[in-house]
C-alpha cells in the first residue's frame, strides 16, 4: 500500500480554561481533541462528521498547524510537522490549504477579492512579476467559475456562494495537494450548496486533490467522501468506507446520528428512529470510560470503567465500542 | 370539514431600501386548519420569515410596511387591528419562536421570572398560579426537574434546553397558532429530532396549529402535513406533504430536490443554475424563468397563477395544470 499523504498519531489538543486576568487560576482543560490517530491517502476525500463540540474543526486546524498540538505527531508527505519553526513550516504550508465555513468573515473586507486570492502567491513569492501574478489570479477566477473582471471588487459585493468560490480560488492558488474543507457549504442555500459541491468534485478530478471534508451534514459527507470518520467528544468512534458506514453503522452513536437524519421520501419515515437522551456533555467534564455511555442506549457496566479502543471490526472498518468488538 | 383558523389572502409586505422597493412578500395566500402543521420552505430572501412576521404584525416600520392583503385569524382581520389590540393577540393567541433562543431570552432574569410574566400579563393570574402553570409547562416540554430549573438563568441551559424553554414560553397561554422560524437550525441533529418530536407531540396534545419555517426539506417531510414552497416572495407550489414530495411539479421544487444529496445515490447532483432574482427588479413574467430548464417564450409574458393540478395541490407554472 502506498505511503499515506498524512499520518496522524495520538494527537491531543487541550485548551486550558482560566478564570480572571493575568494572575489567573487554571480551572481545567477543554479536551477538544483527546487522542486521535488516522491516515489520509492520496486522492481520497475523507469525511469528518460530528456534532458541535466534537472536536472536528480543531482536528482540521491542527493538521495545518493553525493550532499547535498539546502532543502527538502529524506527518505530512513524509515530513513530521511537530516542532517545526514557522520558517521551516512555510514551504510545506503551500501544499496544504483550508477553506472555511463562513465566506463573510474569511475574506478581508478592505482588500479586493483579487488581492485576497493573490495574497498566498505573494507570501510564497511564486510569481516573478506583477503581470504574472495578475494572470494567475485571472486564471484562478476562471477555474472556480467566476468572471475574472470581478477581481477588482470588494467582498461585500458578492453573495455567499460567490464568496465561497473566492475562498476556494484562494485555497487553490499555490497548487496544493491537500485541502481541508471546514463546513464549506453549511452557510449556503440548498441550490447554491449543490453548485459548490459539484465544483469541489470537478476541482478534485482536475487537480488530483486530497480533501478532508469536515461537516455536520451527513448527506453532504456521504455524497462527497470515500471514507468517513465519526467524532464524539474529542475521539474518533468509527471509521469506514462511506458505503459501509452508511449501510452498516456499528457504533451506537453513528447509528443514532444516521437515524436522526431522515430520508427525503415521505414513504419511509420513522423507520426505527433512535432518539438519544440529552445532549453532548461538556468537553470540560468528559465521562469516564466510554465517553458516549451517558447517552448510549446499550451502555453496560464495563463502559463506565474502561475506555474502548478503536479496533478493526471488519476489514477497513474500525469502531470504538465494547458491545461491538 | 376541519375548522380553518388562519386564512391569508394576497399578503404583500414591502421594504424601502437604498436600492429601491423590495417586495419581500408579494401576493401570498394560504389557509391553515386547526391542528395542522404547515411547512413554509424556501431559500434566504424568499419571504418566508417576512410572511410570519407579517402575521405577527412585527414588520419594522420604517423601512417595512404591509402594503395589502388580508390575514383572517379566527374570523378577525389582523391587519385591521390597532397595536393595543395586537398586544392581546401576540403571545396569547399566536406565539412565535425563533432560531436562536439565546437572543430571545433575557439574560438577567431567571426562566421562572420570564415565564410567569406572560401569564400575569395576559391572563392576570396570581403569582402562585402562574408559577404552578409554568412548572407544568416546563414538564410538558420535557425539562427535567422543572421546579429547580425555574430558578436558573438562560445561560445555565444548553442550546436544546433553551429551545425547549422558548417553546414552553410560547405555549403558556395555550395559543391556537404557533409560528416557528427555523427552530432547529442552530441545533445538532440528535437534538433537532428531539425538538421536532416535541412540536408534533404538542400539536397532538394541545391541538395547536403550527407554521414551521425552514430551509430543510427533510424536516418538512418528516414533521409537516402540508407544505408551501416559496420563491422570490411567492408561493410557487403548495399542497399535502405526501402529494408534493411524491409528485413534485414546479421546476423550482424539482430543482431543490435534485440539489440535495440522497443516501445511497452516488450520481452527480444537478444544481439549479444561477441565483434568485433581485427583489428590487423583478421580471414581469415568471420569477423563476432565468433559472428554469423548462422555460418557453410564453413564460416571459405574464405572471403565472397558482393552478390546481390535483386535489389540494397547486402550482404556479404555466407548463403545468390542465392547459400545461
Amino acid at each position: 500500500m502506498a505511503e499515506p499523504l498524512i499520518a496522524v498519531h495520538d494527537l491531543y489538543k487541550h485548551f486550558p480554561t482560566r478564570l480572571g486576568g493575568m494572575l489567573s487560576r487554571r480551572l481545567g482543560y477543554v479536551r477538544a481533541v483527546d487522542g486521535v490517530s488516522f491516515e489520509i491517502h492520496r486522492g481520497e476525500t475523507i469525511g469528518l462528521v460530528g456534532e458541535s463540540g466534537s472536536g472536528k474543526s480543531t482536528v482540521g486546524r491542527l493538521l495545518v498547524r493553525l493550532l499547535d498540538p498539546t502532543r502527538g505527531e502529524i506527518v505530512f508527505d513524509g515530513h513530521s510537522l511537530a516542532g517545526l519553526t514557522p520558517a521551516q513550516l512555510r514551504p510545506l504550508r503551500r501544499h496544504m490549504q483550508m477553506v472555511f465555513q463562513d465566506p463573510f468573515s474569511s475574506l478581508n473586507p478592505r482588500r479586493t477579492v483579487g488581492e485576497s486570492v493573490g495574497y498566498p502567491l505573494k507570501v510564497q513569492r511564486v510569481c516573478r512579476s506583477k503581470r504574472e501574478l495578475q494572470e494567475r489570479v485571472h486564471q484562478l477566477f476562471e477555474v472556480v467559475g467566476l468572471e475574472p473582471y470581478f477581481m477588482n471588487r470588494y467582498p461585500h459585493e458578492f453573495s455567499g456562494g460567490q464568496r465561497q468560490r473566492i475562498g476556494i480560488a484562494r485555497a487553490l492558488a499555490l497548487n496544493p495537494q491537500f485541502i481541508i474543507l471546514d463546513e464549506p457549504v453549511s452557510a449556503l442555500d440548498v441550490s447554491i450548496q449543490a453548485q459548490v459541491l459539484t465544483l469541489l468534485q470537478e476541482l478534485q478530478e482536475r487537480f488530483r486533490l486530497t480533501y478532508l471534508f469536515i461537516s455536520h451534514d451527513l448527506n453532504v459527507v456521504e455524497y462527497l467522501s470515500t471514507r468517513v470518520m465519526v467524532m464524539y467528544l474529542g475521539k474518533i468512534v468509527e471509521v469506514a468506507s462511506a458505503e459501509e458506514l452508511y449501510r452498516q453503522p456499528l457504533h451506537p452513536y453513528t447509528q443514532a446520528l444516521l437515524s436522526a437524519n431522515p430520508p427525503l421520501s415521505p414513504d419511509d419515515t420513522s423507520t426505527g428512529r433512535i432518539v438519544l437522551r440529552g445532549e453532548i456533555p461538556s468537553p470540560l467534564a468528559v465521562p469516564s470510560g466510554c465517553r458516549f455511555r451517558t447517552r448510549c442506549p446499550i451502555a453496560m457496566a464495563q463502559c463506565a470503567a474502561v475506555e474502548p479502543p478503536l479496533l478493526e471490526a471488519a476489514p477497513g472498518h474500525h469502531v470504538a465500542c465494547h458491545a461491538v468488538v | 370539514m376541519p375548522e380553518m383558523i388562519l386564512d391569508v389572502q394576497d399578503l404583500r409586505t414591502y421594504f424601502d431600501t437604498d436600492e429601491g422597493l423590495v417586495k419581500a412578500v408579494d401576493g401570498v395566500s394560504f389557509r391553515l386548519a386547526r391542528g395542522t402543521i404547515l411547512g413554509l420552505v424556501g431559500e434566504s430572501g424568499s419571504g418566508k420569515s417576512a410572511t410570519a412576521l407579517s402575521i405577527m404584525r412585527l414588520i419594522p416600520n420604517p423601512p417595512g410596511r404591509i402594503e395589502g392583503g388580508c390575514i383572517d385569524f379566527q374570523g378577525e382581520n389582523l391587519l385591521a387591528k390597532t397595536e393595543a389590540e395586537m398586544r392581546q393577540v401576540r403571545g396569547a393567541r399566536i406565539s412565535m419562536i425563533f432560531q436562536d433562543p439565546m437572543t430571545s431570552l433575557d439574560p438577567v432574569f431567571t426562566i421562572g421570572q420570564q415565564l410567569t410574566e406572560a401569564l400575569t400579563y395576559h391572563q392576570r393570574l396570581r403569582k402562585k398560579e402562574a408559577w404552578a402553570r409554568s412548572v407544568d409547562m416546563l414538564r410538558l416540554v420535557g425539562i427535567p426537574s422543572p421546579e429547580a430549573r425555574m430558578r436558573n438563568y438562560p445561560h445555565e441551559f444548553s442550546g436544546g434546553m433553551q429551545q425547549r424553554v422558548m417553546i414552553a414560553m410560547a405555549l403558556l397561554c395555550r395559543p391556537d397558532l404557533l409560528l416557528a422560524d427555523e427552530p432547529t437550525t442552530a441545533l445538532d441533529v440528535t437534538v433537532e429530532v428531539q425538538i421536532l418530536d416535541l412540536l408534533q407531540d404538542i400539536r397532538q396534545r394541545l391541538g395547536t396549529s403550527i407554521i414551521l419555517i425552514t430551509h430543510d426539506l427533510r424536516v418538512v417531510v418528516n414533521v409537516c402535513d402540508e407544505v408551501a414552497v416559496m420563491y422570490a416572495g411567492n408561493i410557487v407550489e403548495i399542497g399535502p406533504v405526501q402529494e408534493v414530495f411524491t409528485n413534485p411539479q414546479h421546476p423550482y421544487t424539482l430543482g431543490l430536490m435534485a440539489s440535495i444529496p440522497r443516501p445511497g445515490i452516488k450520481g452527480r447532483l444537478q444544481p439549479i443554475p444561477g441565483r434568485p432574482p433581485n427583489l428590487v427588479d423583478l421580471p414581469t413574467g415568471c420569477r423563476f424563468l432565468p433559472r428554469c430548464p423548462e422555460a418557453i417564450a410564453a413564460c416571459q409574458e405574464a405572471f403565472p397563477a397558482l393552478v390546481e393540478v390535483s386535489e389540494g395541490h397547486r402550482v404556479r407554472c404555466i407548463r403545468r395544470g390542465p392547459h400545461g
